[in-house]
């Protein structure tokens, strides 16, 4: 007899390939942490039982390994994983819940992001909410500058996460804050790709260091050059 | 543990050494940082890394998760009076640049439900508006009370006479649902008024337990 539950985890991987994350439910992210660390299981039944015990997905990811393991299916090593992937998240995982003020500018939220980085990478931040950072993505620099650059894949990401308004901030980690060419081909990718989808590049900051230079405010106009 | 040492763990749990010890530097090379990397996305990740498709899911699912447990951080659970109103509603709509609506969705004990965020742009559209209010409010049994806000992108946020017809027409229409609109907080740049202190009190009834002042 067919088992009707074969296949399920790569049907799992598949279905969170294709779609997007954030559409997932809670107990689906942590059933699929748990392929990581139960081998052959239904894990479905294990998340649902974890977020019932602990109430949400931050409950699961702050509980220590001994009330981990009273929930039935979780022996000492899967409390383990799931413990350290919660000290993971809260040492790592950036939020972006501090609304800005007055004195504390986007400039300075690039210089704060880009402290510990010592990589060439493009942080695009939406702004359609002036004081606070409402969703951002990560892209290394090199995506521009090696073979063809994946403008659906851009675009398409950028329209997931509901952006119009953006900022790019790229960072410098050799040392050297002036726009290079770079930084203009990304200018110019933005400008002329994606504003056909209402999305607006507001301004270009380089980073380096403490120092963050504005493209824009230095003169640079993209509809003027481009 | 330092930076590297963490992340080699969590990609251990899907790929065995050396191809660990290799993914988390070039991907810590091309990144930075284990923020940047949950920042990003698999379709951006470098194509000479050559890791598992499971691997690269479980770094999307540790990102999701990440974000999910960032959001929570930040929910509402209650809305019991004008303040908490104002400073729920400044938090979600201070500063954009567009015009936007929110609704929230309270039971009888004035915890909040649902919520919802729409664009504020057809002025003729108020049965749209409505309709959106209601698909929300009707999905929930226990819906009782209401709370509506909208931002003024000029800053200003003394309410419109279109504001004010808005409000008449809402209030009424959840009323058809017997849910009471408690009130329509309108959030500027620098402050935020309360249409139920200012405005005539046949418009909005007043609800025992909730604290207006």
């Amino acid at each position: 007899m067919k088992n009707i539950h074969a296949g399920h985890r790569k049907r799992m991987r598949e279905k969170f390939l294709k779609g997007h994350a954030e559409s997932l439910c809670d107990h689906e992210l942590i059933e699929m942490l748990l392929f990581y660390c139960i081998p052959v299981a239904n894990t479905n039944n294990i998340a649902h039982e974890l977020i019932n015990s602990f109430g949400s997905i931050s409950g699961v990811f702050s509980a220590d390994t001994s009330e981990l393991m009273k929930v039935n299916g979780i022996n000492q090593k899967t409390s383990e994983k799931i413990a350290f992937v919660g000290e993971f998240m809260r040492k790592f995982g950036k939020s972006d819940n501090e609304m800005f003020t007055e004195n504390k500018s986007l400039k300075e939220y690039y210089s704060d992001y880009f402290r510990n980085v010592d990589s060439d990478v493009c942080l695009i931040v939406s702004t359609e909410q002036r004081y606070r950072i409402i969703d951002r993505i990560c892209i290394p620099t090199n995506i521009f500058t090696e073979g063809e650059i994946p403008v659906n894949l851009i675009a398409r990401k950028l329209l997931e996460k509901n952006m119009h308004h953006i900022v790019a901030g790229i960072n410098h980690s050799k040392g050297n804050y002036f726009p290079t060419y770079t930084d203009y081909n990304i200018v110019q990718f933005f400008s002329e790709n994606l504003s056909i989808f209402d999305i607006t590049l507001k301004d270009c900051f380089i980073c380096s260091g403490e120092v963050v230079y504005s493209i824009m405010e230095n003169g640079f106009s993209p509809d003027k050059y481009f | 543990m330092d930076e590297k040492e963490f992340l080699k763990q969590l990609i251990s749990f899907s790929e065995k050494e050396p191809d660990a010890e290799r993914i988390c530097s070039e991907m810590l090379s091309n990144y930075g940082n284990i923020n940047s990397i949950l920042d990003s996305d698999r379709i951006f990740y470098p194509r000479d890394i050559h890791m598992r498709e499971q691997t690269a899911v479980l770094i999307g699912v540790v990102s999701a998760i990440n974000r999910k447990c960032n959001a929570e951080k930040t929910v509402t659970k209650y809305i019991k009076g004008t303040d908490y109103a104002k400073k729920y509603f400044e938090n979600c709509l201070r500063g954009y640049i567009q015009e936007l609506i929110k609704t929230v969705v309270l039971d009888k004990n004035f915890c909040v439900l649902d919520s919802k965020l729409i664009s504020y742009g057809d002025r003729n559209s108020v049965s749209s508006v409505c309709r959106q209010f209601a698909d929300t409010a009707v999905m929930h049994k226990d819906a009782k009370y209401m709370l509506i806000a909208h931002n003024h992108p000029s800053g200003n946020p003394e309410p419109s006479s279109n504001d004010m017809f808005y409000t008449h027409k809402l209030v009424k229409a959840m009323g058809i649902l017997d849910i009471t609109v408690i009130d329509h907080i309108i959030v500027g740049k620098d402050k935020s008024i309360s249409m139920k202190d200012i405005c005539d009190e046949n418009i909005f009834p007043q609800v025992k337990g909730y604290a207006y002042k």
